[in-house]
């Protein structure tokens, strides 16, 4: 699926480094930067 | 600036541990994509099956959830800070001067789109295709809602149309129309936006 500009962001909920989950939704009123890498230890 | 960062990578977790203490720590949540692999980095359309890891991509979503920049960049390079923040600034200039963010308001209210020419939708269904299609071919902006994914579209569509998800749905600045039917499309727009 490709998404484009304009469209809602769909909601998803991952487990992170810090030891708990973290939803999208969960920073609903902020803006969010969210970020794919490829892989750990690649430039950030 | 007044942004939340989340990283996502289809690594498992101990491997974003020691990446992130390598790091000297970083403060926002860098999320685990590894099971069932990729599945966030599919659905948005940034994992690559050959490789299978992800494009490195950035997308940059305001507050009412909304994507506002997308930028898939070359595996090997970098994305560019400025330009992220430049994106910030055009999506949310007062974020720039001000903190925190506002209190959300209801999720259900604050992602659905109001205002202009709206269009709920699926990826595949033909009548969705066929109004894209005529969207472009007459320069009308809108906004897609595709109500697979979009948490409350499908229960907006259903009170429309008589409890049915029938697709393509507009909402033309408060005119509701069920259904593909160019006239209508076309005659609402005339009505309610190049007025």
């Amino acid at each position: 699926m490709k998404l484009y500009v304009g469209q809602s962001a769909p909601d998803f909920t991952l487990p992170s480094h810090l030891d708990k989950d973290v939803s999208l939704s969960d920073y609903l009123g902020k803006n969010i930067v969210l970020v794919f890498y490829p892989k750990a230890w690649t430039p950030i | 600036m007044d942004a939340q960062v989340l990283g996502v990578s289809i690594d498992h977790i101990p491997c974003l541990q020691a990446w992130a203490e390598s790091l000297g720590g970083i403060n926002y949540p860098l999320m685990s994509d590894f099971w069932p692999h990729g599945r966030v980095a599919n659905l948005y359309g940034v994992f690559r099956d050959k490789e299978g890891d992800s494009e490195r991509a950035i997308f940059v979503i305001d507050k009412r959830g909304y994507i506002r920049y997308i930028d898939i960049h070359d595996i090997d390079h970098q994305p560019d800070n400025d330009v992220v923040l430049e994106v910030l600034r055009r999506v949310d200039p007062e974020a720039a001067l001000r903190s925190p963010a506002p209190p959300p308001l209801n999720p259900d209210e604050i992602r659905l789109p109001h205002g202009g020419v709206v269009m709920y939708c699926t990826r595949w269904c033909p009548g969705c295709r066929r109004a894209r299609v005529w969207f472009q071919a007459n320069k009308v902006d809108y906004i897609e809602v595709d109500i697979d994914v979009t948490p409350g579209a499908a229960d907006q569509v259903k009170k429309w149309a008589n409890g049915t998800r029938t697709t393509p749905t507009f909402d033309i600045d408060g005119t509701i129309l069920v259904g593909y039917d160019e006239k209508k499309v076309e005659q609402a727009i005339k009505e309610k936006i190049t007025r």
